[in-house]
């Protein structure tokens, strides 16, 4: 009851599912939409789950923490956005949205673009030819950043199609390496799941 | 009424005070570059309370009432027979709550067994096709564009892919044939490895560029609050913070 | 030279991220600074020729995955795609997969109308926003090959001649993730046309899908982004308007030589540190 019936149904629905990648009608088109319908209905319940958990974190964070004032602060943007949002709505050219535009893209944005930096810092320390190995790794690398700039191909004419010559064979030879293994794993997953020998997503 | 409103359009709806908060919160943000600060604390706070009521509301605006409040109002008002499988779905939803407890967590099983069913059911025909289709794709005919360029981009491609493989699926010593052919593998694996770092470098680059035309944009803007928080960090490091911070002995 | 390695050995990593600023942000003021012409790579053309091929009328489907982390490297793509279906009367289904994106996009479209050839597009007649949908793509495209329009639960007039997924002649997704391989996985399922904008970082993930057909044209990163902006200005576009990308190919450049720079230094601590254990 705990566990079987649940993969018992789940068995059901996987063939259910494979069977609907062969074949067409009405029986398939209602099966589909009663699942999508179904899973858009459940995951909007699940997002009530997600708000209720941050005002669980923060709540403890302001009554026991040390950062109290951060997170009353947190709570307060919130509750100012939610009163923006009633005030004038929520289209381009409100209050909402210029707290978007004007906060939380240059926040979000540089937040992400601090990766540059470290990038360049760790590159500096770390990427010394050491082998045969890394000389391939380092050669391949400047030669790809050279054919993506405007100065490579103004030095030389060739640079591009270089850097296309190693994006298409020994780039994509490796990624499609990469590729089969990781359908191979997928694959050997989802039949796992489907037998019900995966069973870390239920509980007892 | 019209205080909040007087209020609200010399603020946030100012054009001047718009750029010069977002020429601030980058300055702020880059501040981490420094030393982590109570500046970048101050950000970050803002930053998580502005995507959370963002986020909220546009989900109550598009999911909520589109999806959840408007068919539960139309069942009340014209009940169908198949509205029963939203009422269903809405009982699945609701086993949710059921992980938080202890003892009962299982009833939200019988809801992740059908999610992983269809993932499953899904999955397994697409990814033999996927299969299929790389695996195919590889075996082009040769001679379709004569040209040194494409002849040999045709020998890496499918002693590539075959000698990257070797190197991954044969775990039996590689000596030998075996040795040579994952030694190639190793070296088109590095090759790849090699073009998505510089791929990486560029992607990240360009995103910094971004926000460095923003500061270019305003430069006025930029320099004032820049040296404001530079003189900020030194007096907060000088006076207020004196303890060594953690990250000082990793900065070299 | 021992005491030019001993600096550098130990260089404050400030100093770098101090270079790498610097060297983005000053070829802005001085823009004659590598101002270099480049060519265009085949799937930028691929992706302008197909949009130039599509008849008035017709429909495309824009998947808008990126929220502002990316806008740098994404958001000059897709102002330059959606000009280029205005320009050509097509409509545009904007759909959201994120919730942060779904600003970006609505201000990005009332920017454009502000310009004065496009000030007649109307939200709902010539583009609508579909919105974001709490499901994943395979679950939406199951939903929009039954029926498109119940999908979303929006109204226009764009729908009209609009009743599955078949009707819309090309898809294209902008993403800065893996994300576009939900779409390639039921390429082939669907038979659908598609095209992909991907930054730079996830740009060699997708070679493969290019090589097999499942991807027909992708933009690749800033360069490629630059690249469609001179497509479009060299077929009567106007520079002044479409200049976003290409204003950060010199600060690309430049950056990058100090890349190559600090690259070099590394090697020669090691070259030198090497030599010396040898003696």
């Amino acid at each position: 009851m705990k566990k079987e019936l649940p993969l018992l149904l789940g068995f059901f629905a996987t063939i259910g599912w494979y069977l609907e990648f062969f074949f067409a009608g009405t029986f398939f088109e209602n099966w589909k939409m009663f699942f999508t319908t179904g899973f858009r209905s459940v995951a909007i319940v699940t997002l009530l789950v997600g708000v209720v958990n941050v005002l669980k974190v923060n709540y403890s964070r302001i009554k026991y923490n040390n950062d109290r004032w951060f997170s009353v602060y947190q709570m307060l943007i919130i509750i100012v956005m939610i009163v923006f949002a009633l005030l004038r709505g929520t289209s381009p050219g409100t209050p909402f949205d210029a707290m978007f535009t004007f906060g939380f893209v240059p926040l979000d944005a540089t937040v992400f673009s601090l990766l540059a930096f470290y990038v360049a810092s760790a590159s500096y320390r770390s990427f010394k030819i050491k082998s045969v190995e890394s000389a391939f790794l380092l050669i391949a690398a400047i030669l790809i950043m050279l054919s993506k700039m405007p100065l490579g191909e103004a030095m030389w004419s060739k640079i591009p199609v270089i850097g296309e010559w190693i994006m298409d064979g020994p780039t994509s030879a490796g990624k499609r390496a990469i590729l089969f293994g990781a359908f191979l794993g997928g694959l050997t997953m989802m039949i796992r799941i489907a037998f019900g020998l995966e069973r870390s997503h239920l509980t007892e | 009424m019209e205080t909040i409103n007087f209020i609200l359009d010399n603020t946030i709806m100012n054009t001047t005070f718009q750029a010069w908060i977002s020429v601030l919160f980058t300055l702020m943000m880059l501040s981490f570059l420094f030393k982590d600060n109570p500046l970048y604390k101050l950000g970050e706070n803002t930053f998580l309370g502005i995507s959370l009521g963002y986020g909220w509301v546009k989900l109550w605006e598009l999911s909520v009432v589109p999806f959840l409040i408007r068919p539960i109002k139309d069942a009340y008002l014209d009940f169908q027979p198949y509205d029963l499988t939203m009422i269903f779905w809405l009982l699945m939803g609701f086993t949710m709550f059921f992980r938080f407890s202890r003892t009962k967590a299982w009833v939200a099983n019988y809801y992740f067994a059908f999610l992983f069913a269809y993932i499953a059911g899904y999955e397994i025909p697409v990814q033999v096709q996927q299969l299929f289709i790389q695996g195919s794709n590889m075996m082009k005919p040769l001679l379709e564009y004569p040209t040194f360029f494409e002849i040999s981009k045709w020998f890496v491609i499918i002693f590539g892919t075959f000698s990257a493989l070797m190197y991954f699926f044969f775990s039996k010593p590689q000596k030998g044939l075996l040795g040579r052919t994952a030694r190639i593998g190793i070296i088109i694996l590095m090759i790849n490895f090699g073009s998505s770092f510089g791929a990486t470098v560029m992607g990240r680059i360009a995103l910094f560029i971004g926000r460095a035309q923003v500061l270019a944009a305003d430069w006025f803007a930029t320099m004032v609050l820049s040296s404001l928080i530079i003189v900020f960090l030194f007096v907060y490091f000088k006076f207020i913070h004196k303890e060594p911070g953690l990250d000082d002995e990793q900065m070299h | 030279m021992e005491k030019f390695i001993n600096i550098l050995k130990k260089l404050d990593r400030r100093w770098i991220f101090l270079m790498i600023f610097l060297s983005c942000i000053i070829p802005f003021w001085i823009p004659s600074l590598f101002d270099q012409e480049f060519s265009t790579t085949k799937e930028t053309q691929r992706v302008y020729d197909i949009v130039d091929g599509l008849k008035e009328n017709d429909a495309v489907f824009l998947d808008w995955a990126f929220d502002p982390t990316l806008q740098a490297e994404l958001l000059p793509m897709a102002e330059q795609f959606l000009k280029q279906c205005f320009d050509k009367k097509i409509r545009v289904f904007i759909y959201y997969p994120f919730i942060s994106a779904i600003s970006l996009g609505e201000n990005m479209l009332e920017s454009i109308k502000k310009e004065e050839k496009y000030s007649y597009i109307e939200n709902g007649v010539d583009f609508i926003h579909l919105g974001y949908l709490p499901i994943g793509v395979d679950m939406m495209m199951f939903s929009m090959y039954s029926d498109f329009k119940s999908t979303f639960g929006k109204e226009g007039k764009i729908f009209r001649g609009i009743k599955t997924f078949n009707d819309i002649k090309y898809l294209m997704a902008f993403a800065g993730s893996t994300y576009p391989e939900s779409y390639i996985l039921l390429q082939r399922r669907f038979g659908f046309k598609m095209g992909a904008g991907v930054t730079a970082v996830t740009g060699p993930d997708f070679v493969p899908y290019l090589q097999t057909g499942q991807l027909d044209g992708m933009l690749f990163g800033l360069k490629g982004a630059a690249e469609y902006e001179n497509l479009r200005i060299s077929k009567g576009a106007e520079k002044k308007l479409n200049h976003r990308a290409n204003a950060g190919m010199a600060s690309l450049t430049l950056s990058h030589l100090v890349m190559f720079l600090f690259i070099g230094l590394g090697n020669l601590i090691y070259f030198y540190d090497r030599k010396h254990k040898k003696n």
